[in-house]
């Protein structure tokens, strides 16, 4: 092996002494992330903030959730602010591994600790009895008053969600008993039963003495969803819901999210890989790419007019008619999403765009405000390269027009002030 | 190495110019990505085999039970080779190293006049053995008159070598029947596990007792041979773990697509098991035998320690610790640590090394492991 | 569930049938017995004849060392043992069952008061260190653990007696009742808290051995269970750390953990040979020890058997013990 080849090694791999030394490193910030987190008895002060907008459930500002793995800081989440406005539902959406899940963990203060911790920015949320919380500052024990009651989340896989060794309406009455103490055991019941005639399960008192396994998964995506709003939560986060089931029970699903969050007046964070169910679904896109959001705003504007090469892509890689039709192949983004532990310094995606340029390998983008209202993070639109000849992004014709159809849907009424989260400095 | 020219003169740019510039762009572009791919996608691209030994050596408990088994094989390997080379001697070499004794007991009793009388009695005598760590015998010697120290390295020796072949006549059997009975299925499989079944349920150390003690007594087999007979009893009860873990792997491989893909492609039985479910089990098997060398050891220094294990007078870990047995009598047991304690903690030592090491393996292996 | 019982142990007695002929060749094969034993001084001194000695083991079925000869002893010797009978021990001078019932209920007591220490001390810790993955305790508690289960038995005895009993002077160093004491039979007080005082060490020496592999064991599955998405479910929910662990993760812990430990139960009688022997308490290992070494061929025969068939019982137990523990599994066969 040549000399300058056993350079190349060492700037590669990590040695054990350094891995070491990472793993101290790691171990020292997490115990002290971990005791902030196990104080008792900490002033109510120390978490209690102002939304920015009182018409937000909740607004996530320059969140950073990072892992401290062996290899490295993995930095999942990395700089995201958005809001969910009250009564509506925001789709994120991103390929796997972009953060999504972990940013909907973070509002529930779920993530996997000691190695993943909350480092940076807030989570304002405001309860229902009126107390406006920072629950990125908020320490566990008080966390736990939140869970369930004002936000409560549904998860990815039914089959493993839901405890084996517990029936069904153990389970329900449990998320219950904890809010309400004064009800009697009866009433819980009564009310579980309730619950789970409402997420639509035919025979709710059989059910409710069944076991998890004894049900099918889209059942017990139902029954998890009854969990989920049992306790009436005035946010509900959907880590894809739908995603381990099969697309006829899909549908139905999703619909029952709907219905349902009429029914308690709650708003949806909806997390999906799935642009089609975003379409159908949400008010709001937020398009998260390596732990950054790259574009964001209304359904109808992201859909129409995306800006970012990658919703683009995005958009593209969605199966349409007009496809077969003109006998195209399917378009899928090249590359994979960057390790999140060494991101360059600049923008993450230009190494997959086809309309990077040099400044793409320069610094990474700031956010730019379009005229429609939202936001992309990308060189191609910023104003010192407004008169360049680039090549801009366009969906083909066919996927625009075809969007129109698939995607038709009522625009929501009166614009909430949604970039107002945006970070201050960058509003043009 | 453009950035300049769009800081500072972007507006003076022709269209014209404007496209050189980003079509130069574009192929730097394609330079960094070339660099790029290959440090990114190599970032973790290492080995499968170097990434299992950098997983290994991350841990710190594996690191500290390689050191000890490296020990204990250098201590037992070269210890012997060395003191033989420089002081010409083994573990049957008898020191008479004399000693006085003084043996010392007192009585009271009351006599037949009604006193005390306070019974006292000295004796000295010389002995020749069991002489007390010296800086030629840093042990000392036992009951015999052999060196402690040497003994302890002997009988490292004939443990580790018991052990590493019992464990690799149980990863021939064990592999063996586990295979043919993971791939065959059917009838084979039923006749093999039933097989397994009994040889599982037997109980262990009073069977290898009685083969012991069969052995033992047999007196035209020469007592050089007895530990391989040993050895051979050792893997009759324990190669069971062996197949039902390669049966068990196979079973679960075979579920699998690429075994399908193999179907497809025609490849031969015989071959499929060697070139594909074989290779897969064996990081299992590494792990499985490197648990079970600690087990072998335990097991040879039980039958050792009653007597019907490595024969006297070859040096084994077990024996020395027997002759602190009580039973016997407490001197050795009360006054003479040096006698049994160092074997012991030999002992303990080899079975934690392997214990992690094979640990450590087992997390190395482990793809998911997070962490 | 009565078809499914009565169908493994119908298996079990097919693999019991299995062992005990494995256990019979193997025990045949010994060149020495008992008879042997007994009999060498009065032949050499000319009591007795090769003859005699050989029509004595006729007696027994021990003469006949031809494989069709070992075949019919040991299908005589299957008919009695089915009938209950497993013959007549040599050395003891009683029915072998007789002296398996007179020695296993020392050993039975003294390997359940262990156990039950065992689980009382290792559940919790391994628990404990689970919750705490990677902390000071869960470091501390696994090599602890894995220190206590590369200990030999003997050796950990040893270690105990030079310490208790000679440096110390707590405990006694061997036996189950004091040999200079002479009790009145009335003081079934002070006989027993002379026996408890001489168990003292045994028990300690047994929990120590066993400890570790418990502790590892919970840990383990406690540390799979944390991990599962239910887990993070019932923190969604709500509940609080202690009912999160206490309740859901412990629940399903106990899964593993009590098909292990109820398979475990049938070996409390077994006998604990090694610990048994260095004490020189007389429970059915020790007596198995002497038993085997000086080839008392029906006895050997007859625990072995024993032990075989505890083992079975311990599988059909835990196998029994799932479907009761874990609702998913249901009786399919």
């Amino acid at each position: 092996m040549s000399n300058k080849e056993n350079n190349r090694d060492n700037t590669q791999y990590l040695t054990i002494k350094e891995e070491k030394a990472i793993a101290r490193e790691n171990k020292k910030i997490m115990t002290q992330f971990e005791r902030e987190k196990n104080r008792k008895n900490v002033d109510e002060s120390e978490y209690t903030t102002q939304m920015r907008n009182p018409s937000n459930v909740i607004e996530f500002d320059n969140l950073h959730t990072y892992f401290y793995t062996d290899v490295g800081v993995n930095k999942a989440v990395n700089g995201v602010s958005f809001v969910v406005p009250e009564g509506k539902i925001v789709g994120i959406v991103g390929e796997s591994g972009c953060g999504k899940s972990v940013t909907s963990l973070s509002a529930m203060q779920l993530v996997q600790g000691p190695v993943g911790q909350i480092v940076d920015g807030s989570i304002r949320y405001t309860t229902s009895e009126g107390k406006c919380y920072d629950i990125a500052k908020m320490p566990r024990d008080e966390m736990r008053r939140i869970r369930g009651k004002e936000i409560s989340m549904i998860f990815q896989e039914p089959m493993t969600s839901l405890n084996p060794v517990f029936k069904i309406g153990e389970q329900l009455d449990e998320a219950l008993e904890i809010y309400n103490e004064n009800l009697s055991a009866s009433e819980i019941k009564a009310r579980s039963i309730e619950m789970l005639e409402l997420v639509g399960i035919a025979d709710p008192e059989n059910i409710y003495s069944n076991y998890p396994h004894e049900l099918s998964g889209g059942m017990r995506q139902r029954v998890m969803i009854a969990m989920a709003l049992i306790c009436e939560p005035r946010l509900i986060i959907a880590d894809e819901p739908t995603t381990a089931l099969d697309v006829t029970i899909q549908a139905q699903i999703l619909d029952l999210l709907l219905e349902v969050k009429d029914s308690i007046k709650g708003s949806i964070m909806l997390i999906t890989h799935d642009l089609g169910v975003i379409a159908n679904m949400a008010d709001y896109v937020v398009v998260m790419y390596a732990g950054k959001i790259v574009e964001a705003g209304e359904i109808n504007d992201i859909f129409k007019n995306p800006k970012h090469p990658y919703t683009v892509g995005l958009m593209r890689s969605l199966p349409s008619l007009s496809n077969i039709e003109n006998q195209e192949k399917l378009f899928s983004i090249p590359g994979q999403v960057p390790n999140a532990v060494n991101l360059p310094d600049y923008c993450y995606f230009c190494n997959r765009c086809d309309y990077s340029f040099d400044a793409c390998y320069e610094s990474y983008p700031e956010d730019i405000l379009f005229e429609d209202g939202h936001r992309a993070a990308c060189f191609l639109y910023a104003d010192r390269f407004k008169d360049l000849d680039l090549n801009r992004p366009q969906l083909p014709k066919n996927i625009a027009s075809s969007s129109d159809d698939q995607f038709a849907r009522k625009i929501p009424q009166g614009r909430v002030d949604f970039e107002s989260i945006n970070n201050p400095k960058e509003k043009l | 190495m453009n950035n300049q020219l769009y800081k500072n003169e972007k507006h003076n740019l022709s269209a014209e110019k404007n496209t050189k510039k980003i079509e130069q762009g574009r192929l730097a572009k394609k330079e960094r990505e070339a660099v790029n791919s290959s440090e990114s996608d190599n970032f973790k691209a290492l080995s499968p085999t170097r990434m299992v030994a950098k997983r290994f050596f991350r841990s710190s408990l594996s690191v500290v039970g390689l050191t000890m088994v490296i020990f204990v094989f250098v201590f037992s390997f070269l210890g012997p080779t060395l003191v033989k080379g420089i002081w010409d001697y083994g573990e049957t070499e008898v020191f008479h190293i004399p000693r006085e004794s003084q043996l010392l007991s007192t009585a009271s009793f009351e006599g037949a006049d009604g006193r005390t009388y306070e019974y006292y009695d000295k004796s000295t005598s010389t002995i020749t053995v069991k002489s007390p760590p010296s800086a030629e015998h840093p042990l000392g010697t036992d009951t015999n008159g052999f060196d402690i120290l040497i003994r302890l390295m002997y009988g490292g020796r004939i443990s580790l070598m018991i052990s590493f072949l019992t464990v690799f006549l149980q990863l021939i059997i064990g592999i063996f029947l586990g295979g043919l009975a993971g791939y065959y299925g059917g009838w084979v499989d039923q006749v093999i596990m039933r097989i397994v079944d009994i040889f599982a349920s037997l109980p262990g150390l009073p069977i290898l007792l009685v083969l012991s003690a069969v052995i033992a007594s047999i007196e035209s087999i020469p007592a050089e041979h007895r530990i391989y007979y040993l050895m051979g009893f050792l893997t009759l009860i324990s190669w069971t773990g062996i197949a039902r873990l390669v049966r068990g792997q196979i079973l679960s491989l075979r579920e699998q697509e690429f075994m399908l893909a193999a179907e497809t492609t025609g490849i031969k039985s015989s071959r499929k098991i060697l070139k594909h479910l074989i290779p897969n089990t064996i990081p299992q098997l590494i792990v499985s035998a490197t648990l079970s060398l600690g087990g072998v050891i335990l097991y040879e220094s039980t039958l050792s320690y009653f007597g019907i294990g490595v024969p006297f007078p070859r040096a084994a870990w077990g024996s020395m610790i027997a002759m602190a047995d009580p039973s016997k009598g407490q001197e050795i047991l009360a006054n003479y640590p040096n006698m049994w304690l160092p074997a012991g903690i030999l002992i303990v030592i080899t079975v934690l090394g392997f214990n992690f090491v094979g640990d450590g393996l087992r997390d190395a292996f482990d793809p998911r492991q997070k962490r | 569930m009565v078809k499914y019982i009565l169908k493994r142990l119908g298996l079990a007695l097919i693999i019991l049938i299995g062992v005990s002929a494995l256990i019979y060749l193997l025990v045949m094969l010994m060149p020495t017995d008992y008879i042997d034993n007994q009999t060498a001084a009065a032949v050499q001194s000319g009591q007795m004849t090769y003859e005699d000695v050989q029509r004595l083991k006729e007696l027994y079925g021990l003469a006949d060392k031809s494989f069709t000869g070992i075949v019919k002893s040991y299908y005589s010797w299957l008919t009695s043992a089915i009938q209950g009978d497993l013959g007549f021990s040599f050395l003891y001078g009683r029915p072998v069952t007789q002296v398996i019932n007179d020695y296993v209920w020392i050993s039975f007591l003294i390997s359940l008061i262990a156990y039950v220490i065992e689980i009382i001390i290792a559940i919790p810790m391994g628990i404990k260190a689970a919750v705490n993955q990677y902390s000071g305790y869960d470091y501390t508690v696994s090599v602890f653990a894995m220190m206590a289960t590369a200990l030999p038995a003997f050796f950990l005895a040893a270690l105990l007696m030079n310490v208790f009993s000679i440096k110390l002077g707590w405990f006694p160093l061997q036996g189950l009742t004091t040999a200079t004491k002479i009790f009145d039979p009335n003081d079934w007080w002070g006989i027993f808290l002379d026996k408890a005082w001489h168990l003292v060490l045994p028990i300690v020496t047994l929990t120590l051995l066993n400890i570790g592999g418990l502790m590892r064991y919970t840990r383990t599955n406690m540390l799979e269970v944390m991990n599962s998405d239910y887990i993070r479910t019932a923190r969604a929910k709500g509940l609080s750390e202690k009912t999160v662990v206490n309740k859901h993760a412990f629940r399903n812990t106990l899964i593993p953990l009590v098909t292990t430990l109820s398979g475990m139960l049938p070996g409390l009688f077994s006998g604990a040979m090694i610990t048994e022997t260095v004490f020189s308490l007389p429970g059915i290992g020790y007596m198995a020890l002497r038993a085997t070494l000086q080839g008392d061929i029906p006895f050997v025969m007859g625990y072995n058997l024993f032990l075989s068939a505890l083992t079975i019982i311990g599988y059909i137990i835990s196998d029994i013990m799932y479907t009761v523990v874990d609702p998913r599994v249901q009786i399919s066969k």
